[in-house]
């Protein structure tokens, strides 16, 4: 028995089977339970209807104007600690069929123990509350919720500077159905609106959904009420040109232009793994099969499928790369010699005996493809490549028990230079111009961000530079601008900089953005 | 399609003759995928309620490969619910946070990889599944599934080695 046996062998061990007619029957039950306490689900129209902006900036922050609002204005010195008196919250749920989508009522719910409760602590039950909707016994005379309770969390309540802040999980915009139809929208401000005013009024608020201040809106189908968090002034972008950035995500392919959030082409609805962007008039990508039912994305995703070819006033085409690959693989795409690229890997065989790796250029223009190098697949292949302007390919290699990065040239199957990349985490490169890194991101979810320079010419490694990369697992697949690298953790992408200063960027759940070549 | 994959009994006539059948394969799955924190009975049952409620086991064409990928979806999702609430519990100071088992070394290595990667290296190195059958129970596409075998076992072997320095 090998070693890995005996450790799955102990993994198991540490949980007894149990009776499978006795599990049987509690699911049955609650199965039966479930079924006697359908509600009514939410019918909500199709059409979305994207609301002013300004009017649902309004929505959120507004006063309640309800007779019996449950105000506490005026009561005195204001502290972030209430009496104990304070422990009942009046939720809002939405009137059922008949009434407007924003017509609610509220209901109360207790917190329990008899401590004194943080104003925060009130917002964070009453949020946990709205967000498991309404009792059996509400539903049957007639409140309805987006909110179900499955599986929604309240991620955690902040105050800050007189604005409180509400994060949300994730997994909302998978579980909720509807949000971004225009009744969806509604009933979701109208709820959260109301709930939150109850506990303190007109104070500003924000609500982010894993720490990002657009995502909500996203999710609601709405523009975000601010400027977006893309405007940046040191790009990649030619002088007096607008920056671009290629967005691949479970929700497809965006090339996003220029600082404004919503400024760009939606090139593809198709799964996407990753996406090159040649300026702002070509991108290549890649699709990917997402995991069914998993909130989070996998970061790196991975490929899967044909590659495709975006030509603005031209539309999309499929690129053929090369026959009897078992599969291809989209690395990145740049200009050599001043024609368009595309760097793709194709890999054949099924054993690490037989399995290779060709890796070739592809002339977006021409579709003329030429190898750069042949080579038995070590473990992994290529786990990222970048494409230099002369041609050569910087590549980060896995296998044999380790990674390395590699500098390969057209026509030699010996790699200019070898560096083992010595990592723990998942590796990754960013190679812009001459400048390079060796990113080390921090497995487990904690740690430190690593950066080490790489020299192109001889492949040396310089001395890290270490960033605290906050919490969460990360994950950095290239430059985002000059002064920051695009990384996406826990599933939400962002741009960090050398200090580790996280940078939301607003995306879809899973995207990897990339600055155009 | 392996024979596992497409497990019935023939002469299953109920669902509980049929969950008997099938239950010790899917609960070794869940105790491979589980979060510590979690009990993989949970998440068989709930993986049964999620089931059940679309309808009787005996009418699925294969119970136990859907059980499966029922499974490890839960998996994947319980162990990202529980890392935002560890993260959010500090802050909200309402949660208890469950203390992690401290399990021999071997199991802690496993326990390093995330649920999926577990499930693709038992999958492909314990019950030598082909690529096709793991993409089926992971939901991905078969190079899809190939790239995470061989991405999570070059992980453990990483783990192995930085295991092996510390020593």
């Amino acid at each position: 028995m090998t070693r890995l046996e005996d450790a799955f062998d102990d993994l198991i061990a540490q949980h007894p089977q149990g009776d499978p007619d006795a599990i049987l029957a509690a699911a049955r039950d609650e199965v039966a339970a479930d079924r006697s306490q359908r509600r009514t689900r939410y019918g909500l129209a199709a059409a979305a209807v994207v609301l002013a902006l300004a009017g649902l900036a309004a929505t959120v922050v507004a006063t309640r104007d309800d007779p019996d609002d449950h105000v506490r204005a005026g009561k005195g010195p204001v502290t972030t600690t209430l009496p104990p008196a304070e422990r009942t919250v009046r939720v809002a749920f939405t009137k059922g069929t008949g009434a407007g989508c924003k017509e609610v009522e509220t209901v109360e719910r207790t917190i329990p123990g008899t401590g004194p409760v943080r104003v925060e602590d009130r917002v964070a039950f009453a949020m946990a509350a709205l967000l498991d909707g309404p009792t059996a016994a509400e539903v049957q005379r007639g409140l309805t919720s987006p909110f179900d309770g499955d599986g929604l969390h309240v991620r955690s309540v902040e105050r800050s500077g007189g604005l409180t802040t509400i994060d949300l999980d994730q997994q909302i915009t998978s579980t909720v159905d509807g949000a971004s139809t225009g009744c969806g929208s509604d009933s979701i401000l109208a709820e959260l609106s109301a709930t939150l005013s109850d506990i303190e009024g007109s104070a500003p608020r924000r609500i982010t959904i894993d720490g990002d201040p657009d995502a909500f809106w996203y999710w609601l189908g709405i523009e975000p009420p601010r400027e977006g968090p893309f405007a940046t002034t040191d790009t990649f972008a030619p002088e007096g040109d607008p920056a671009g950035y290629a967005v691949a995500s479970v929700l497809g392919v965006t090339l996003r232009i220029g600082p404004a959030v919503n400024a760009g082409v939606g090139i593809s609805r198709d799964p996407a793994a990753s996406a090159y962007a040649i300026g702002t008039d070509l991108v290549v990508f890649q699709g990917t099969e997402p995991d069914v039912d998993v909130i989070v994305p996998p970061v790196p995703p991975v490929p899967s499928g044909e590659i495709r070819l975006w030509a603005k006033d031209e539309g999309i085409e499929t690129l053929v790369v090369g026959s009897g690959a078992d599969e291809q693989v989209l690395l990145d795409a740049g200009r050599v010699d001043g024609s368009a690229q595309a760097l793709v890997a194709l890999r054949s065989g099924d054993t690490p005996d037989t399995t290779r790796e060709r890796l070739v250029l592809v002339d977006l223009e021409t579709r003329k493809v030429q190898e750069v190098v042949d080579m038995a697949a070590w473990e992994s292949g290529h786990l990222q490549a970048r494409l230099l302007s002369d041609g050569d390919v910087i590549g980060l290699i896995s296998g044999e028990g380790q990674t390395s990065v590699v500098r390969w040239t057209s026509g030699s199957d010996e790699p200019v230079w070898s560096t083992p990349a010595e990592s723990a985490g998942y590796p990754a490169i960013a190679v812009r111009g001459d400048r390079a890194l060796v990113v080390d991101t921090p497995s487990g979810g904690s740690g430190s961000l690593r950066m080490r320079p790489l020299t192109l010419e001889t492949g040396a490694l310089g001395e890290p530079t270490t960033a605290s990369a906050a919490s969460g697992e990360l994950w950095c697949s290239d430059w985002y601008d000059r002064d920051e690298l695009s990384c996406a953790r826990n599933g939400s992408a962002g741009a960090i900089d050398e200090q580790g200063r996280w940078r939301p960027l607003t995306t879809p759940t899973g995207a990897v953005v990339t600055a155009s070549r | 399609m392996t024979a596992e994959a497409s497990a019935r009994p023939a002469a299953a006539s109920d669902d509980g003759e049929l969950f008997r059948a099938i239950y010790p394969a899917l609960h070794r799955l869940a105790c491979v995928v589980c979060p510590p924190e979690r009990d993989p009975e949970d998440l068989v049952q709930e993986a049964l309620v999620r089931t059940l409620r679309r309808g009787p086991l005996i009418e699925l064409d294969a119970p136990l490969a859907y059980l499966r990928r029922a499974v490890v979806n839960l998996a994947a999702n319980e162990r990202r619910s529980l890392g935002r609430l560890r993260k959010a519990a500090p802050r909200l100071a309402t949660t208890d946070e469950a203390e992690p088992a401290a399990y021999p070394s071997d199991v802690a290595l496993l326990s390093a990889l995330g649920p999926l990667d577990r499930a693709a290296v038992w999958l492909s190195a314990i019950e030598g599944q082909t690529a096709e059958h793991i993409g089926q129970i992971l939901g991905c596409s078969p190079e899809a599934a190939r790239t995470r075998v061989s991405r999570a076992n070059k992980r453990l072997r990483t783990l192995l080695d930085e295991e092996g320095a510390d020593r």
